[in-house]
């Protein structure tokens, strides 16, 4: 596949590629944005390659994923720094500010009390409609695994939103 | 994933709507990727990035050495004629001589009982 091709894939999925990173981030889209950026600047400077050997969109994802994580621990230091000067960090823009639905806004809130692999393995599967076995190689889990995470994770998720909804009623 | 699992799937998708109508444009991001990277972030490996600082600095502590070195070894002074080079000669034979007269008489005294040190029979007849 040369650099082109891949060029128009990712071009195709960049829509799906910023909803990951987007998760991610934990619904920041500020901070998905960013991510994708660097991901992208990843690919051009080839410090991230494409080898063939899975499908593009699980590569893809996985350089996502691993960006997310770096650009996280880069945030999180920056934000200890500022906590120990007593600094105010600046506010980041989560979906629930930015929702209009009530709904929505009530997802973000569930999925940020789930843990991040219950996070992951969820909207990989709902959001981005990949397989068990597809999701579990962007984690880099097991599949077993990523099948326990998923069942608990629906499980967990499910209780949340019922919560969310007996206190609003 | 089972028919049970709709709700969740309804709720994603809506999800995936939302997060659509934000999305920036792939050549805008592309695009924003390359102008801030190049402008701010760098994933040159360490070595590289410090390779200019590195040389300037390297550049300055020569730099200081030399001034330094400099400093401590001054040239000596050139002769102003003929004469004072004599003159200075003098001087300084006559130092040496003065410094010759001071140690002979030093090596000519004797201890009153350096005798005893003489090995016996040794007189030549």
């Amino acid at each position: 596949m040369d650099s082109r091709e891949i060029l128009s894939q990712l071009e195709a999925l960049h829509a799906d590629a910023f909803g990951w990173a987007v998760s991610c981030c934990g619904g920041d889209w500020h901070r998905g944005e960013d991510v994708l950026q660097v991901a992208y600047l990843r690919i051009v400077r080839g410090a991230a390659r494409f080898d063939g050997r899975s499908a593009l969109k699980t590569w893809w994802f996985g350089v996502i994923r691993l960006t997310a994580f770096e650009e996280g621990r880069r945030v999180r230091r920056w934000f200890a720094f500022l906590d120990r000067w007593g600094a105010e960090p600046e506010e980041t823009g989560t979906e629930c500010e930015h929702e209009d639905s009530a709904e929505l806004a009530a997802l973000g809130t569930a999925l940020r009390e789930l843990s991040e692999r219950q996070r992951e393995v969820l909207h990989l599967t709902f959001y981005q409609q990949l397989s068990l076995s597809e999701a579990a190689e962007v984690m880099r889990v097991s599949v077993g695994s990523a099948r326990q995470h998923y069942d608990r994770g629906k499980r967990r998720l499910r209780e949340l939103l019922q919560n969310q909804r007996a206190i609003h009623e | 994933m089972s028919e049970p699992d709709d709700d969740l799937k309804a709720l994603y998708a809506r999800q995936r709507a939302a997060n659509e109508e934000r999305v920036l444009e792939f050549q805008a991001m592309r695009a924003r990727a390359l102008e801030s990277g190049f402008a701010t972030r760098s994933d040159k490996p360490a070595i590289l990035r410090w390779a200019w600082p590195l040389t300037a600095a390297t550049a300055v502590l020569v730099g200081v050495v030399a001034f330094l070195a400099t400093l401590r070894s001054p040239t000596p002074r050139a002769l102003a004629s003929q004469d004072e080079a004599v003159r200075q000669i003098e001087q300084i034979d006559a130092a040496l001589k003065m410094n010759l007269a001071e140690h002979q008489s030093i090596t000519a005294w004797q201890s009153p009982t350096d005798f005893l040190l003489k090995p016996i029979n040794t007189e030549i007849p």
